[in-house]
């Protein structure tokens, strides 16, 4: 049954995350210090890594609130496929802040000792919840498959879920908008560096997580149905996907707009440097080419324009650009948000009449171990998906 | 002893003074022939700073007065846990810093003896002494400690309070039992003064010696969040048990504040006695005619409260 080209798919994934655990092991052993990692920035790949799968994972929870709370039955056929990818994305998150703690045997303390002024104490009780509730998600799709029917009291529990099955995704999409907003929220309130202090950083990172969420599944779904010669997903409802993320992410750019042009329009001190320095060299190219127009203006014009986004290569490509936007965003904000570190000594005596503000750079270089774990963490995530696909009767027809 | 690498502008202030530090020097010797030392540099501030300026060189010379700790006593059994989390501290205690930039001249011996006695890491250092800004010719330094901030934008952030204010006194503490090492709190704090332990401190502790003091406090473990916590296990909490008074005893005030030759740095309680063991008490309105706090500008309220310089006592060393 399983091809050759899916035998060997999965064994490079699997080597990907033999790469990550041995990686993982190095750094249990070694410490954090085989990192690239500093004391101006203190959050690398990882973190990038896990904030947009985070982000990416968000189709789980626009697609269950568009199903099962607003009740538009016509998307049915694509609710368990976001809510795998979301799992997968959850899953893959959650192992990438094991090693990135510098006390791993203590990860579930944030569950025992609650302090719950902190937006990271929020978002890992939500993202506990949340993943559970993934999990429950899944369970009548697990039940379905032709093992758990020949087992009469397992398949009658996943039967008897559907009916309470709307209860869980209310609960699972209130912390789903909780932690995504939270994660922009956490970056927002850092005093310390100005290019996060933004309040608005939640609403940025609500709306560019639905659009990069609805995106992954478009993408997921074409690139699954090239795999295996079905039309696993109607093309009109990938296009009416096309359409949520266009007008999300038209959404995003202006308030993005609004955002940029409001910290410029009158000097606020630090804010206004470290603004520009993501859009100023070497940082420029990232911010303006990779966010901005590739990852935001060219898929936001393709998904609103009915001709473009009904040509399937093209929202293939557009939804490609917004996974790939939504990838550089948090990496501009995780990074780049470090770099300017505006903590100096000349900066001590700010409205003291003091010379005026200015930030130090710091620096960051990725290493090998750091870039070992972030592919196992993705590979894990592939994995998930794959074997997901494979076993599980996902775009199935009941759907 | 090696000053040069607690503070990057320290060596330029010798290159600068280098003439300067040869007649302190012989001033040194002199009055040490006379047997005066401790007197004189008492009755003479102006002429003391001047001597001082030779710090580098006359560290084994003023040894006798400057003694920050006793050779190292019989390690004791590490205890379970680093921090008595439970401890509320004095009731009702405001604990300040009082850090005189009119007479810091940078030496960084509060930096040294911080190192020495709170045994940090080679790459951390809870008190750094940072060139700020220049009053004509002469650099204005800043010792940065922990702020100890009346508003700690890190106590928000730790997701597991591993970092909390006490009950009593408001100091800002670390549970290092607790830290999970997620160093949010590192990204919170403005003043940078949160160092993370990348690795195990395995290494001796070079700088610990009898002029800067040997280790009082324990190790911190790998992967665990530390900072400056004014000396509260060290000093402050053992000495109300006994009865002492932080800013007039020795025992009971931090060791940055005790080792400081310039007479620039003052403990005790904002409500109560603020002084330094040696140059005695310092008057309120000292503190409210030329008392700034860093980054005003956040509201976080700082408990270091740092003196304008004003360039009289400084002009006067400069040559």
């Amino acid at each position: 049954m399983a091809s050759i080209k899916f035998v060997a798919w999965i064994g490079f994934l699997v080597a990907m995350l033999a790469w990550g655990l041995y990686s993982m092991y190095i750094v249990f052993t070694e410490g954090l210090i085989v990192t690239g990692m500093n004391n101006t920035v203190f959050w690398g790949v990882w973190i990038t890594a896990d904030i947009a799968l985070i982000a990416l994972s968000a189709g789980a929870f626009t697609m269950s609130a568009t199903v099962y709370i607003l009740r538009i039955e016509r998307f049915k056929p694509i609710a368990r496929v976001a809510v795998l990818i979301g799992l997968a994305g959850y899953i893959s998150a959650v192992m990438g802040l094991i090693p990135d703690i510098g006390r791993p045997e203590r990860f579930y303390y944030p569950l025992v000792y609650w302090q719950e002024h902190s937006f990271l104490w929020d978002i890992i009780l939500s993202i506990t919840v949340y993943t559970t509730i993934l999990m429950i998600e899944m369970v009548p799709t697990v039940g379905e498959t032709k093992l758990i029917r020949r087992i009469a009291p397992l398949h009658k529990l996943s039967e008897s879920l559907h009916s309470i099955m709307p209860l869980f995704v209310t609960i699972g999409v209130i912390f789903s908008m909780i932690h995504q907003g939270s994660l922009g929220g956490m970056y927002g309130v850092l005093k310390g560096r100005a290019v996060w202090y933004r309040p608005e950083m939640p609403v940025l990172f609500i709306a560019s997580a639905i659009a990069g969420g609805t995106a992954l599944i478009i993408f997921a779904s074409m690139i699954t149905s090239k795999i295996s010669h079905k039309e696993l997903v109607k093309a009109d409802l990938l296009t009416e996907l096309g359409k949520i993320s266009g007008f999300t992410l038209i959404a995003y750019l202006i308030m993005q707009a609004w955002d940029f042009y409001s910290t410029r329009y009158s000097y606020s001190p630090m804010l206004t440097e470290s603004l520009n320095l993501l859009s100023s060299t070497p940082h420029e190219l990232l911010f303006w080419v990779g966010e901005i127009a590739l990852g935001g203006i060219v898929p936001a014009v393709i998904f609103a324009a009915p001709r473009l986004r009904r040509n399937s290569k093209l929202l293939f490509a557009a939804s490609g650009f917004v996974i790939l936007g939504v990838i550089v965003n948090r990496w501009n904000v995780n990074i780049i948000g470090q770099l300017a570190n505006y903590y100096s000594p000349i900066n001590m005596g700010a409205g003291q009449g003091r010379p005026e503000l200015s930030f130090i750079l710091g620096s960051y270089v990725p290493t090998i171990p750091e870039w070992g774990i972030t592919a196992g963490l993705i590979a894990l995530g592939l994995l998930i998906y794959s074997l997901g696909v494979k076993l599980l009767p996902i775009f199935g027809k009941e759907g | 002893m090696g000053l040069g690498f607690c503070c990057a502008d320290v060596p330029h202030y010798y290159q600068f003074n280098k003439k300067e530090e040869m007649k302190s020097v012989m001033t040194i010797k002199k009055q040490i022939d006379s047997k005066e030392q401790s007197k004189t540099l008492r009755s003479s501030r102006r002429h003391f700073v001047k001597v001082a300026a030779g710090a580098a060189i006359s560290a084994t010379v003023l040894r006798g007065s400057f003694v920050a700790g006793q050779a190292p006593a019989s390690k004791a059994e590490k205890p379970s846990k680093l921090i008595d989390a439970d401890k509320p501290g004095k009731e009702g205690a405001h604990w300040v810093m009082v850090i005189d930039q009119e007479n810091c001249v940078g030496c960084g011996w509060c930096s040294s003896a911080c190192k020495a006695v709170n045994d940090t890491p080679m790459d951390i250092w809870w008190n750094i002494v940072y060139k700020e800004s220049q009053i004509g010719n002469k650099n204005v330094f800043l010792p940065r400690l922990c702020m100890q901030c009346e508003d700690p934008p890190c106590v928000d952030a730790c997701p597991v309070k591993a970092t909390y204010k006490r009950e009593g006194d408001g100091l800002v503490i670390m549970d290092y039992d607790r830290c999970i090492g997620c160093r949010y709190c590192m990204a919170a704090c403005p003043y940078g003064s949160r160092y993370f332990n990348w690795k195990e401190y395995t290494e001796e502790n070079k700088i610990a010696s009898i002029q800067f003091g040997f280790p009082e406090f324990w190790r911190r473990p790998r992967g665990v969040v530390e900072k400056c916590n004014f000396c509260i296990p060290i000093r402050i909490d053992k000495a109300i048990e006994k009865g002492l008074t932080p800013g007039k005893d020795k025992e009971a005030t931090p060791v940055c504040v005790n080792i400081c030759p310039y007479n620039a740095m003052f403990f005790g309680d904002l409500n109560g006695y603020i002084g330094h063991p040696k140059w005695g008490q310092l008057s309120k309105d000292t503190i409210s005619s030329r008392g700034w706090r860093v980054r005003q500008d956040l509201g976080t309220k700082p408990r270091v409260v740092y003196l304008k310089a004003i360039g009289e006592v400084l002009k006067k060393v400069v040559v």
